[in-house]
């Protein structure tokens, strides 16, 4: 079912990938109801988490700190940007219903970009399938290893005091944004079929001679995210930065893996 | 990059899971109970409405001989934050970290380090947990920690810090000697005076939510004291001269008042408001110069008593109808809750924060080296130690005395064969 062959280098040919996504998403509008159905059920959580007992950080918007901040909400594979999340750390010790619920509260929104996520790319990279029960539902599971996986990846990241501060901080940074460049096309990559590891070896040759314009794109969708997340008005940051900013980049990825499309089709 | 600190660490906790066992992970320690019992001292002052006085606890009435002492390399200096009795613990915040010892014998149950916790613990009932949260004053707000202690993988504690409210904790590190004001804990809710912001705030004991904030109307806004909570209500005393009457789940504010001068012709005559006492009678709130009860309905004085000392610091203890008070000058001074008469007076001219258990006052300066065991009928000395330097405000037990100090926190019990105890590390 998968997408097979070894990847073009890129040429100068290559079109945008944020102006061909917006442009196959105004094509095609339908791909942006998957990602707006999880930017309610973002919303929601938002509101329970903020009555529930569990501790909860809330969002960094425009204005931060004094309005000194700027943060590029860019974490490695389409999703949008709640206005709360979860503390892990925070569950040592809860009572087992209220942990309960602080796992459900956590994997939830995680399962649900998966799933869109799998839907979209799915549809926007234009997977052959072996057969009807080989459906887009099947690559629900490895994405969201991959959701997960970054997501524990950037807490803990964001749990080490030493690259909160400013000379270790901007190192790595910098060593971040090339690592989440060279996994740009690997959500893409594991809808398609391939295995993870593959997947990231691919993802790597693919983003090769791309850097800087991944690295636009990366700056553009986080960016246009936290703007959109800090609209002052309940429900709406949540609703829109998920909706708009996930899409394309869901779709953005797929223009990154045309490569691979020409290849098989020669 | 997430720059949200204590988001952590999935990838942390499950390694911790994974090697549970093995012995550089230590794992938290469950308290022998989890609802206070009639001979804790939960926070500092002793209850909610900070009076200073557990009418069931005894501390030593004879010159005491030491139960144990424990050294502890993270206490350095003058200690005026005193610490916390709970269960089987005996929790105490030092310059970068967090002890619990046992209340029996000293021993360390945990240590973890950690940064900004600036006063100390206060002991809160918490939900969502199976242990209760202990809070601290940070930087610009307060944190909730478990009073299990988490987990500790070589060195790095995880699960320690539940939650820092209200918002983002700021960067900034502080490594420090825990000074007042220590929040207030009461019905799942802390309450905590924060000198930085010159606020009052409310957060949820659970989640660390921000429930309200208050900063006075009236004049520039002052540093706050500890607040006093009673019967649904919050007291706070703001310097120089704000007292304040808060609705305890809404924030609402009752009343809001400035207290005038002793001396109203002198402009430059404040009163300089210390932490007030929620009691029966009303709101006991001492000040530089006088000691006032007000009325919990409207802030109308009932009466004041007048001793003309130089109170910078300290707070009074009331117990059994009686206000013990010192002057910061020259005496401790003992009032008649319900008529503001003198009951006594003996020699002490030190800003103190006197605790009282049983029949016995006790008294420390973090300055000096002395505690002073009071009789509570007439004021008698019953005897005085040297404890070494920089000694807490006390905090009294089954029998038993605490209090922290210079290198280590030290047990206090009546005579007997006490010797030495368990010597410290």
């Amino acid at each position: 079912m998968s997408v097979a062959g070894n990847p073009s280098p890129p040429d100068s040919g290559d079109p945008n990938p944020l102006t061909a996504a917006i442009g196959r998403l105004r094509r095609d509008p339908s791909l942006l109801v998957p990602y707006l159905a999880v930017g309610f059920l973002f919303a929601v959580l938002d509101w329970v988490r903020r009555r529930d007992p569990l501790p909860a950080l809330e969002f960094e918007s425009l204005g931060a700190n004094n309005g000194i901040s700027v943060t590029v909400e860019f974490v490695g594979y389409p999703t949008g940007v709640p206005q709360t999340s979860v503390l892990l750390e925070s569950f040592v010790g809860l009572r087992l219903g209220y942990l309960a619920w602080g796992i459900v509260s956590y994997v939830l929104p995680l399962l649900a970009v998966a799933g869109a996520g799998a839907y979209v790319l799915d549809r926007a990279i234009g997977v052959d399938r072996r057969s009807e029960t080989d459906s887009w539902v099947g690559s629900i599971t490895p994405l969201f290893g991959f959701v997960l996986a970054m997501d524990l990846l950037q807490r803990l990241l964001g749990s080490i005091e030493l690259l909160q501060s400013l000379l270790f901080g901007l190192l790595a940074l910098v060593i971040y944004f090339f690592v989440l460049i060279r996994l740009f096309a690997v959500p893409g990559l594991l809808v398609a079929g391939y295995a993870p590891g593959e997947a990231l070896r691919v993802s790597n040759r693919l983003t090769h001679g791309r850097g800087w314009r991944l690295f636009g794109v990366v700056l553009v969708l986080g960016l246009a995210a936290w703007l959109l997340a800090s609209v002052p008005a309940p429900v709406v940051g949540t609703v829109l930065s998920t909706a708009l900013v996930a899409p394309v980049h869901a779709v953005a990825i797929a223009v990154v893996l045309r490569p691979l499309e020409q290849h098989r089709g020669r | 990059m997430p720059s949200r600190r204590r988001v952590l660490a999935g990838g942390g906790l499950g390694l911790a899971g994974v090697v549970g066992s093995v012995r550089f992970v230590e794992r938290p320690i469950p308290l022998d109970h989890e609802v206070e019992s009639a001979i804790d001292w939960p926070m500092p002052r002793y209850d909610p409405a900070g009076t200073g006085a557990n009418p069931d606890a005894t501390g030593p009435r004879e010159d005491p001989t030491i139960r144990w002492e424990r050294d502890l390399r993270d206490l350095q200096g003058p200690m005026p934050a005193p610490p916390t009795l709970y269960g089987d613990a005996v929790f105490v915040v030092g310059r970068s970290s967090l002890y619990a010892l046992e209340r029996e014998d000293g021993r360390i149950r945990f240590e973890r380090t950690g940064y900004s916790y600036l006063s100390s613990p206060t002991v809160a009932s918490a939900d969502a947990y199976r242990s209760p949260t202990l809070a601290v004053r940070g930087n610009e707000g307060v944190l909730g920690l478990s009073a299990s202690g988490g987990y500790a993988l070589a060195g790095r504690g995880i699960g320690l810090e539940r939650w820092y409210g209200p918002g983002e904790e700021p960067p900034t590190r502080t490594f420090a000697n825990p000074v007042p004001p220590s929040p207030v804990a009461a019905d799942g809710t802390v309450y905590a005076a924060l000198p930085d912001l010159d606020r009052l705030v409310a957060v949820d004991a659970s989640s660390g939510r921000l429930e309200w904030s208050y900063e006075p109307d009236l004049v520039w806004p002052g540093e706050p004291n500890r607040p006093a909570v009673r019967d649904g209500t919050v007291y706070a005393t703001f310097r120089p001269d704000v007292v304040a009457a808060i609705d305890a789940g809404t924030g609402d504010v009752h009343w809001e008042i400035e207290l005038e001068p002793a001396e109203p012709e002198d402009e430059h005559d404040y009163r300089e408001l210390v932490a007030p006492t929620a009691t029966e009678a009303g709101l006991v709130v001492p000040s530089r110069r006088a000691v006032s009860l007000l009325d919990p309905a409207d802030g109308s004085r009932i009466w004041e008593y007048e001793h003309g000392g130089r109170v910078t610091d300290g707070s009074v203890a009331v117990a059994d109808g009686t206000v013990f008070a010192p002057d910061g000058r020259d005496d401790l001074h003992a009032i008649d809750l319900e008529t503001g008469q003198e009951v006594w007076t003996t020699e002490y001219g030190l800003d103190a924060h006197p605790v009282v258990a049983g029949d016995v006052i006790y008294l420390t300066y973090s300055w000096l080296d002395d505690l002073i065991a009071v009789d509570v009928e007439n004021g008698e000395r019953l005897w005085e130690r040297e404890i070494g330097a920089g000694p807490s405000q006390p905090i009294v037990g089954d029998g038993v005395l605490y209090f922290a100090g210079h290198e280590g926190v030290t047990a206090l019990e009546d005579g007997g064969d006490g010797g030495d105890g368990e010597g410290g590390e």
